[in-house]
């Protein structure tokens, strides 16, 4: 069954330089996000995909479509009501130490979801709960007073990822959540999303440009270019027969660790980077 | 895979490289070997910190006056000893006998002159006569060489104005305007599009081909070594931990480290196995 659906939404952004061109960063995407699975959206820089991971939470506006979670609209939902609605709908950034406070304390930041969505929960309980949640996510319960600027980056992405479980969400949208880490500190992050998400039954929007990761942790994937999803199949499908153009100039630029399955890089004709677009430069 | 020789190219011997700190010396690198036969690209691999893009660096000297490069060889064919070299010399190696590539283009591009007069400046920097109007058509040159549609729009334009992936071609096209027969490019497509990144490593690959010229290519990606490398050489904590062919590294590895690093890129048909 479908959690959260995006219908048909357009999203431009206005110029940022006088007489510049705005940029149209979403054509009429629309795509459904059903309960416990994952969903990537895989696209290149600026095709739009991380404009559609905010859109998906409503931290942007859109200019016309719509966007629901349990069939009920987010676009329409007063201020108060979305704010409840939040705690079912959370976010895990890029760049964790850009997405935590530098001078807050790690309990205090990951109870802050908490503090918002159940007020009525006591200082004590909260702390529980808190400490449960890094726990759970791999973290020893003393980090809790400690700073952001004192962890690795992988222990600060546990964090992220605590504050985004901490109020038990049904759906979460990771915005390239391993691509700042090292190889073997990815590996062990996914590992953690993924048995987070058995556990809690989240379905997650994971936005990525990252091939093998996509292929590692989805059960279907939308492929974006220049602000349209140009296909969505299940996972396995997509790399067996991908049909669009795009798609598979994208997964003939995969690399594979393993000398013996060379690749060979097919551009199709007339693709264009947003850039080129955008300025309408032709492509390299 | 291509045209390789026994005939060396570069061989360092134990190089190390200590820093000075207000907390003490630490020694990033620990006394790495490196070899590059004409004809081929060797990759080094390691996570970040463990030293291989200090090791460039310490071979080029380009690190800070509170460092100390040391090492019982490193000898450039067609050169000599590059640490025999008092550092205000290296200016006429980099750039003439070593391009240099680095990770992040626009670093290396200087945002206030026209890209045109940076090809012009190189130039003049190491052979004194060269006119302005010799100087653009050898850059028309080069950016043509590098796969540039349009180069007379980019040479009168700035750095700014171009992609990621245009600046990378330029910064290319520059470390190569002078012929050199190493290039060194650290990180060269980390932080483009997959797409960009497989064009950018099939035009460096193919100028060191077609040219008969050798490669070091420092990455943290197992996909550019497969695919792009005859040997690696695999670091670690500053030490080199396992080095070989390609084949041998990568299809069976020997290091513990190594063998843990291959297990953890996710394979082509396999679902996360979320038990380990």
């Amino acid at each position: 069954m479908s959690l959260v659906e995006i219908e048909d939404v357009h999203k431009v952004f206005p110029a940022r330089q006088r007489g510049g061109e705005p940029v149209h960063a979403l054509k009429g995407v629309s795509l459904h996000v059903n309960e416990g699975e994952t969903l990537a959206v895989i696209g290149e820089s600026g095709s739009g995909k991380s404009t559609l991971g905010r859109v998906a939470l409503r931290l942007i506006d859109v200019d016309s479509g719509a966007v629901r979670i349990d069939g009920k609209d987010l676009g329409t939902m007063d201020a108060n009501t979305l704010r409840r609605q939040r705690a079912d709908m959370q976010l895990v950034f890029q760049e964790p130490f850009e997405s935590l406070n530098p001078r807050m304390a790690i309990g205090a930041i990951v109870a802050e979801p908490l503090q918002i969505h159940q007020p009525q929960l006591g200082t004590t309980e909260i702390r529980r709960q808190v400490l449960s949640t890094l726990e759970h996510v791999g973290l020893p319960q003393s980090f809790a007073d400690r700073l952001p600027g004192e962890l690795s980056g992988g222990q600060q992405q546990r964090v992220g990822i605590a504050r985004a479980i901490i109020s038990r969400p049904r759906f979460v949208v990771l915005d390239e959540p391993t691509s700042s880490l090292d190889l073997s500190i990815r590996a062990q992050i996914l590992a953690l999303l993924a048995e987070l998400q058995r556990e809690y039954s989240m379905a997650y929007l994971f936005v990525s440009h990252d091939m093998h990761t996509v292929e590692w942790v989805s059960d279907r994937i939308a492929v974006m270019y220049l602000g349209e999803i140009v296909e969505t199949k299940p996972t396995r499908e997509l790399f067996d027969a991908p049909e669009h153009p795009y798609t598979q100039t994208l997964l003939s630029a995969r690399l594979s660790p393993d000398p013996r399955e060379p690749h060979a890089y097919k551009a199709f004709a007339g693709h264009r980077t947003v850039r080129d677009a955008v300025e309408n430069q032709e492509p390299a | 895979m291509n045209a390789q020789s026994e005939e060396l190219a570069l061989e360092v011997r134990n190089l190390a490289v200590s820093i000075k700190t207000p907390h003490g010396v630490v020694h990033p690198v620990k006394g790495v070997d490196l070899t590059v036969h004409k004809g081929e690209i060797v990759g080094i691999v390691g996570e970040s910190g463990c030293g291989k893009s200090t090791t460039i660096k310490g071979l080029l000297r380009l690190l800070p006056a509170n460092s100390t490069v040391t090492a019982d060889k490193a000898q450039l064919a067609g050169y000599g000893d590059l640490l025999a070299t008092p550092v205000r010399r290296m200016r006429e190696v980099r750039g003439a006998k070593i391009g240099f590539v680095a990770q992040n283009p626009f670093g290396s591009l200087n945002p206030i002159y026209k890209i045109e007069r940076q090809f012009y400046e190189l130039q003049k920097a190491h052979k004194t006569r060269v006119s302005r109007k010799e100087s653009r058509e050898i850059a028309l040159r080069m950016l043509d060489g590098v796969g540039i549609v349009n180069p007379a729009r980019v040479l009168d334009g700035y750095a700014h104005q171009l992609s990621g992936g245009m600046a990378q071609r330029v910064v290319i096209a520059l470390a190569t305007t002078l012929s050199p027969q190493l290039l060194i490019a650290d990180e060269p497509t980390t932080g483009l599009d997959a797409t960009v990144q497989a064009q950018i490593l099939d035009l460096i690959s193919g100028l060191v081909r077609q040219e008969g010229r050798s490669m070091v290519l420092v990455t943290h990606d197992l996909g550019v070594i497969a695919q792009y490398c005859q040997r690696v050489v695999v670091m670690y904590d500053g030490q080199v931990v396992e080095h070989g062919s390609v084949m041998d590294v990568m299809v069976e590895p020997q290091h513990p480290y190594t063998q843990r690093l291959i297990a953890s890129v996710p394979k082509p048909g396999e679902k996360l196995d979320v038990s380990r």
